[in-house]
C-alpha cells in the first residue's frame, strides 16, 4: 500500500499502527529470504513503537503509524548501523539521525535497516558480508545501488516507504532498476547528521517510494535546516504534497540530447523517448538542449568523490584495510593517489559546470534524461550488455548520474516502462531547491501512466525458485 | 601510502580506476580558466 493510502486508513481507524507493522513483518518473513532487502528488522521495537503511538496524546503527524525503513547507513538509536560492512558489524547507534527524528515527529514507525553496497560506495548492493540484495523483478539480477535494499523493499512492498542516500546516483540507480520512485533532493536540503558519509560535498538523504506523492510526503517530513549540520541550507520547505496538481501543461522540459546519442541501450532510449512524448501529449513543451561541459561532469565528481571518501575512511584504511570488500577497498585507496591539484582543479571546473547547467535551466523548468542506460547486471557479474558489446557496468552509470549530483541538483527517477520485463526509469532534474517542480512533473507523469503501479509478481513460490 | 599498506592486487585495482580518471584531467586543464575559483558546497542558492 502507498504511504498516502496507508496514512489515510490509519487516521480513519480502519487499522491500527500495530496491525500495519505486523502486516509488513509478515511480508518480510515471507519474502525477504529471497530479496535480502533488510539487514536488521526491528520487529519487537516497531510493534512497541506502534503501541506507544496509540497511547500517546496530542496531534497525530502526517505519517502517524506508517512503517518506514531506512538504509543501513542512517542511525536509529539502539539499533545496529552496519553500512553492510564487517567493520561495523557490532556498531549500535547511540542516537537517532536527524532524518529519523523527523520521521518520528511525523508519526512514522521505524521498521528496520536496509541493505546497501558496503559503506554506500558502489552501485551493486552485493556486500560480501551481508549478501546481495536481489531485484524483485528478477531475482537473479542486482537492485543497483548503493541504496539497493531501500529500492527493493519499496518495490516488493516490504515497507510503506523507505529512505536511501545518494552521492553519485545511489537513490536514482536502484529506483530505476526496481521500478520505484526515488528522489535525490538538492544537496543541503536534508540533514546528513547521523548518517555515514561517502563524500561530504555530494551526499544527500532522500525518499524511495512507490509514487511521487509518497516521496513528497516523506520529503516534507525530513527536509529543512538542521542547526547541528552546518551543510544544510536554511531554505523554506514547501508543502510539497499539497502542490501536486497533476498538471504538465505549463512545463517546459529540456531533453538532454547527448544522453541519447551514445552509451545507452537502444531499447532503453526508445522507452525514455516514449515517456517524454507522453508528457508532450499532456501539454508540456519539449525542447532539445545541449549543455557545455556536460561530458566533463563525471570526471569532476569522480575526482572529488575519490578523495573525500578516502579522507572519510582514513583511520579505518590504516587499521582495517583487509576487512573491506575488494571493490570498495580499491575505490577508497584510489582516493589516496589522486593528486591534490586534481582535486582543486575539479572544484574549479565544478563552478563552471554549475554555471552551464544553471543556464540550461533558465530556458526550461526541468531536464529529462534516462536514469540508467542499461539493464541491471546479474548478481555476481560486473559487466552488462550494451547494444551487443560487453562493458563494465560501473562505467555506464557515471555519464547519466554524476552530472546532476556533481552540482547538487534535485533529481527524481520515475518508472516509465520495461525492457525484457525489467523496469526503466526516467530522470527529471530541477533547479537547486526546486524539488517542488520535480515532484510536480513526476506526479503529472504518474497521473498519465500506470508504470509506477506495476508490481513484481513476487510470491513465495517464485522466490523459492 | 599515508600509513596504509595495500597489496599488489589492491594496487592493480586502483590502477584500473586511475587509468580512466587521470587522462580526463588533461581536458579539464585546458577548459578551466586561470581566474576560476573552486566551488566546494558553496554553490549559489
Amino acid at each position: 500500500m502507498s504511504v498516502a493510502g496507508l496514512a489515510t486508513r490509519l487516521r480513519a481507524g480502519e487499522l491500527s499502527p500495530a496491525e500495519a507493522v505486523q502486516s509488513y513483518l509478515d511480508r518480510i518473513e515471507e519474502l525477504d529470504d529471497a530479496v535480502n532487502a533488510y539487514i536488521t528488522v526491528r520487529a519487537e521495537e516497531a510493534l512497541a513503537e506502534a503501541e506507544a503511538l496509540v497511547r500517546a496524546r496530542g496531534d497525530r503527524g502526517p505519517l502517524w503509524g506508517v512503517p518506514i525503513a531506512v538504509k543501513d547507513v542512517i542511525d536509529v538509536a539502539g539499533t545496529l548501523t552496519t553500512a553492510a560492512s564487517r567493520i561495523l558489524a557490532d556498531n549500535v547507534a547511540s542516537r537517532d539521525a536527524h532524518v529519523v527524528t523527523r520521521l518520528r515527529e511525523a508519526g512514522a514507525i521505524l521498521l528496520g535497516k536496509l541493505n546497501t553496497h558496503e559503506f554506500a560506495y558502489g552501485a551493486l548492493t552485493t556486500s560480501p558480508h551481508f549478501g546481495a540484495a536481489h531485484n524483485p523483478w528478477a531475482l537473479d539480477r542486482v537492485c543497483g545501488g548503493s541504496s539497493g535494499g531501500s529500492a527493493a523493499a519499496a518495490a516488493a512492498d516490504l515497507a510503506a516507504g523507505t529512505l536511501g542516500s545518494d552521492t553519485a546516483g545511489s537513490i536514482r540507480i536502484p529506483s530505476s532498476f526496481c521500478g520505484v520512485t526515488g528522489l535525490r533532493p538538492t544537496t543541503g536540503r536534508v540533514s546528513n547528521r547521523g548518517s555515514i558519509p561517502v563524500a561530504w560535498t555530494f551526499d544527500t538523504i532522500g525518499p524511495i517510494t512507490r509514487s511521487a506523492e509518497d516521496s513528497a510526503l516523506l520529503l516534507e517530513a525530513i527536509a529543512g535546516h538542521d542547526p547541528e549540520d552546518p551543510s544544510t541550507a536554511d531554505v523554506p520547505v514547501p508543502p510539497y504534497s499539497r502542490r501536486l496538481d497533476g498538471s504538465a501543461g505549463e512545463l517546459r522540459i529540456g531533453v538532454v540530447t547527448e544522453l541519447f546519442e551514445r552509451g545507452i541501450d537502444g531499447r532503453v532510449a526508445v522507452v525514455i523517448r516514449e515517456a517524454i512524448e507522453d508528457l508532450r501529449a499532456a501539454g508540456a513543451r519539449i525542447l532539445e538542449v545541449k549543455i557545455a561541459l556536460f561530458s566533463q561532469l563525471g570526471t569532476i565528481q569522480q575526482a572529488m568523490q575519490f578523495v573525500e571518501a578516502a579522507a572519510a575512511h582514513r583511520t579505518l584504511l590504516r587499521t582495517r584495510l583487509s576487512d573491506y570488500a575488494p571493490d570498495v577497498r580499491a575505490r577508497l585507496l584510489t582516493g589516496l593517489f589522486v593528486p591534490p591539484t586534481a582535486y582543486v582543479l575539479a572544484q574549479r571546473a565544478r563552478r563552471l559546470a554549475y554555471a552551464e547547467l544553471s543556464r540550461a535551466l533558465e530556458a526550461v523548468d526541468i531536464l529529462a534524461a534516462p536514469t540508467m542506460p542499461v539493464l541491471p547486471p546479474r548478481v555476481g557479474e560486473e559487466t552488462v550488455d550494451l547494444n551487443g558489446d560487453t562493458i563494465l557496468y560501473r562505467l555506464t552509470l557515471i555519464p547519466f548520474n554524476s552530472p546532476w549530483s556533481c552540482v547538487g541538483l534535485p533529481v527524481a527517477s520515475v518508472p516509465c516502462g520495461f525492457v525484457e520485463g525489467l523496469p526503466v526509469g526516467l530522470a527529471l532534474v530541477g533547479r537547486r531547491f526546486d524539488e517542488e517542480t520535480v515532484l510536480r512533473a513526476a506526479d503529472a507523469f504518474q497521473r498519465l501512466t500506470d508504470w509506477h503501479e506495476r508490481r513484481p509478481a513476487l510470491t513465495t513460490t517464485a522466490a523459492a525458485s | 601510502v599515508q600509513g596504509v599498506e595495500p597489496t599488489d592486487e589492491d594496487l592493480e585495482r586502483v590502477q584500473t580506476f586511475l587509468a580512466v580518471l587521470l587522462p580526463a584531467f588533461e581536458e579539464l586543464e585546458r577548459i578551466v580558466q586561470e581566474e576560476t575559483v573552486p566551488a566546494a558546497r558553496d554553490l549559489p542558492r
